[in-house]
């Protein structure tokens, strides 16, 4: 096996711990010094950084606050040639790198600090990506990333992320010691002057407060634009308003095999893909294996609910480019999907399917007799929906308005793209285009060549396969400029590949014979087997983009802890790059007027990210 | 499955008008009747919706309402853009603990505070009622503890909410309160 570098050297240096899955490696570090090495490895590799978070294992084996790092594997270099489709097949690998926080991280901390209060040593040199999940963790675990200067700590311990000063600075409500009643004494009443601008605005400029609740039907959240004149200069967003605590309410009212409940009410338009990653974790945790028609349900549902958003939000985004025909006929296909949804799998969005060790499907419509009528009204409804979808945008996408107001708007090139660590289909647009779980880290069905032919087929235009199907949206690589049109190009085709994915494992599924409740037969026996304390990573690619849990087991079946790292963390911390003044090229501006279609456009999600 | 080349024309009025008069979008004591005898060309309503920390459930909910199958501004209801043009609001989400204050100063610029709290989560705390960062449905502030108006649901159906909505009597006070917010409404600092 090809192992990337420096991961072979990895391996070697350091004692590394059983992964779960063939493409996952954990390796675990002590010395600070080491992690700083680690990283400045990965980082000259071209590793990129998918998620950091905290586990208090102080009253464990290791009496430790633990630091775990995951990483991915480099991208693989595309170009438009033959081989691409070589570059669709070369599959990534996730680095867990779990780091002992020592006790006296830092000798000297300033006095006027509270005792709590410890440090942690900062990637954020080499990884720029890491600045928003290493705020969570001074709210969550009053843990500072070690930066040196005591000003820049005082000054992140004020800025509201999560917690915004409605609790105290010590409360670090997911340490082990932190019951919910302690929590709960600890609030004390929100002052509402963390609304306004920090600062004065610079000479000649501006700053628009906006927010927390817009005008419209959407998530609260506050952006400040600072602007002289048109052009938005910069715009620092303040999010957290809906931090309902979710992290710790897995931990202290959900079991293991129940958790999935609560991760289908992380993000709501998002709800399959992440109770779906949440049962991927406790499945490889427990060893599970779900049947196999069980594994195609799960994946025809997937790209269900990526079509039925997909068509949503281009919906959204015509109806603010003023091509409202077009906006409602769309939106009347978005409701005939969600319509079926209903009738067929019992939910509009597609909850209370998934669980732990399989899939249960209404018997009202899969019954024996049930089936051929269910099976057929869902490809009907897919053929007109779909045709009906991409023949509008493929109208649409020459529409002389549409062009006026998306062709450079919101750019977030390659460069910037990477730095940044974006995610998903933001990220795709950008030109990276093989950041997708379903090709990079590809789990049951998805493994198999046909499906990888599909994805790769979205970018049809690079294909010289002279075989491959005619598209409705012929894509090219190089179409993928980063702004708001290449987003919605990408959408348009990324639908068009979910259908031909479906009909796939839709024709696989004919082919075997299966039950709607579709689980493994053991899986409680095999949940109760678990070794306590044991801990598992799920993924899967949601819409928006990969969904990461890493759920560890308590006693007795509890969740020790879960950590949700939806798309919406990483990529809210990317959004403003994409709407302020590019530094390089500073003539590339958005106007204010710009700014809801941009945020359209990304289609970030508030609740995914405040947890 | 087949993807075929679809033709639409600009307006497609014969589909359109099949599903506003085929479709379940009007309530079924309407069939027959004068159109201007309908309740909903009565009068017409402004909404003001507040997310206080839903999962989004809700609001994809609300997106569908305004879609051309129920067609909201058809039957006179209209979201709006600030709370001082809404004769309602529309809360979704148990109340957070950090849009305790939004939430107040917005239902405080109301000219009469009305709500309709929609999804479970507003009604009770629902599936986040034990978690820290929500305010126990018992100890919410006064102003927003009460609303006789509720739809429940994980998330509910547009069609209750649509029906919930036309059959709402705005000569109705909402909450018991009503009168003592009225009168701080008038010293009621900016919306945020």
């Amino acid at each position: 096996m090809n192992l990337p570098p420096p991961l072979p050297q990895l391996l070697q240096a350091y004692p590394r711990l059983r992964a779960k899955q063939a493409h996952e490696y954990h390796v675990v570090l002590q010395e600070k010094e080491a992690l700083r090495q680690v990283a400045e490895a990965l980082r000259d590799h071209h590793w990129r950084l998918i998620t950091m978070f905290v586990n208090d294992e102080r009253m464990e084996e290791d009496c430790r606050f633990k630091i775990y790092y995951l990483f991915a594997s480099p991208l693989p270099a595309h170009a438009k040639n033959q081989n691409q489709m070589s570059s669709f097949t070369d599959q990534g690998y996730l680095l867990t790198l779990e780091y002992f926080l020592t006790r006296h991280a830092r000798p000297d901390p300033p006095s006027s600090f509270p005792l709590l209060l410890r440090f942690h040593p900062s990637l954020r040199e080499c990884f720029p990506a890491v600045q928003p999940f290493e705020e969570a963790i001074v709210d969550f675990f009053a843990l500072l990333p070690d930066a040196g200067d005591p000003v820049q700590v005082q000054r992140m311990l004020a800025e509201p992320h999560w917690l915004h000063r409605s609790f105290s600075q010590t409360t670090a409500p997911l340490r082990r010691t932190r019951t919910l009643e302690r929590v709960e004494e600890e609030r004390v009443q929100p002052p509402l002057k963390h609304l306004y601008p920090p600062d004065p605005p610079p000479e000649g400029m501006h700053y628009l407060p906006v927010g927390p609740i817009h005008a419209g039907v959407i998530e609260p959240g506050r952006f400040l634009f600072l602007h002289g004149g048109e052009p938005i200069e910069a715009m620092p967003i303040h999010l957290g308003y809906k931090h309902k605590g979710l992290e710790k309410l897995f931990e202290t009212h959900y079991l293991l095999a129940e958790g999935w409940q609560l991760a289908e009410r992380v993000s709501g338009d998002a709800a399959f893909s992440h109770a779906l990653a949440y049962c991927q974790a406790v499945e490889s945790l427990a060893g599970m294996e779900p049947p196999r028609p069980a594994q195609l349900w799960r994946a025809i549902l997937l790209e269900l609910e990526r079509i039925a958003n997909h068509i949503h939000n281009i919906s959204d985004l015509l109806h603010d480019i003023s091509l409202h025909i077009a906006a409602s006929q769309i939106a009347l296909q978005w409701e005939s999907l969600l319509q079926m949804f209903h009738a067929l799998f019992g939910d509009r969005y597609l909850r209370n399917l998934v669980r732990p060790g399989g899939l249960m499907l209404p018997e009202a419509s899969w019954k024996s007799r049930r089936r051929t009528n269910s099976l057929q009204t869902l490809q009907r409804t897919l053929e007109e929906v779909i045709s009906l979808f991409l023949s509008l945008g493929q109208r649409d996408a020459w529409d002389v308005s549409l062009h006026d107001r998306a062709v450079g708007t919101g750019v977030l090139n390659r460069e910037e793209a990477k730095r940044w660590g974006a995610v998903g289909f933001v990220a795709r647009a950008s030109g990276l285009i093989h950041d997708d779980v379903r090709i990079r880290y590809p789990q049951g069905v998805y493994q198999q060549e046909a499906i990888q032919r599909i994805l790769a087929q979205t970018f049809a235009a690079d294909l010289t396969d002279n075989n491959a199907p005619q598209r409705f949206i012929a894509l090219s690589s190089e179409d993928m400029q980063g702004d708001v049109y290449a987003r919605f190009l990408l959408r348009l085709a990324e639908v068009e590949s979910s259908f031909y994915l479906i009909d796939t494992f839709l024709q696989q599924l004919m082919e075997t014979s299966w039950t709607p409740v579709l689980r493994d037969t053991a899986w409680r026996e095999k949940l109760d087997a678990t070794p306590t304390f044991d801990a598992s990573l799920g993924y899967v690619e949601s819409w928006r983009g990969g969904v990461y849990y890493w759920v560890m087991k308590g006693p007795m079946n509890t969740i020790a802890r879960c950590k949700v790292t939806g798309p919406s963390i990483i990529n809210w911390f990317v959004f403003p790059k994409a709407v302020s003044r590019h530094t390089k090229t500073p003539e590339t501006v958005n106007i204010l007027a710009d700014f809801p279609l941009i945020n359209k456009s990304f289609n970030l999600s508030y609740a995914e990210r405040d947890l | 499955m087949k993807l075929t080349k679809y033709q639409p024309s600009i307006f497609n009025l014969k589909e359109w008008l099949a599903w506003r008069i085929l479709g379940k979008a009007h309530p079924p004591e309407w069939k027959g009747m004068d159109k201007r005898e309908r309740p909903s060309t009565q009068r017409s309503i402004f909404l003001r919706h507040l997310d206080c920390g839903s999962c989004n459930g809700c609001e994809l909910a609300l997106h569908a309402l305004n879609n051309p199958f129920y067609d909201l501004p058809g039957h006179g209801i209209h979201f709006v853009a600030s709370p001082r043009h809404a004769d309602m609001l529309v809360i979704t989400g148990p109340l957070t603990h950090n849009m305790q204050e939004a939430a107040l100063t917005t239902l405080n610029q109301l000219p009469t505070p009305r709500a309709l709290l929609v999804g479970d989560c507003a009604i009770d705390g629902g599936p986040f009622r034990h978690a820290y960062g929500v305010i126990n449905p018992e100890e919410r502030p006064a102003e927003l503890r009460t609303f006789s108006n509720q739809v429940p649901g994980c998330p509910p159906d547009p069609q209750i909410i649509l029906e919930k909505l036309i059959s709402t009597d705005l000569s109705i006070p909402m909450t018991p309160g009503a009168k003592a917010v009225q009168t701080l409404n008038r010293n009621g600092p900016e919306p945020g």
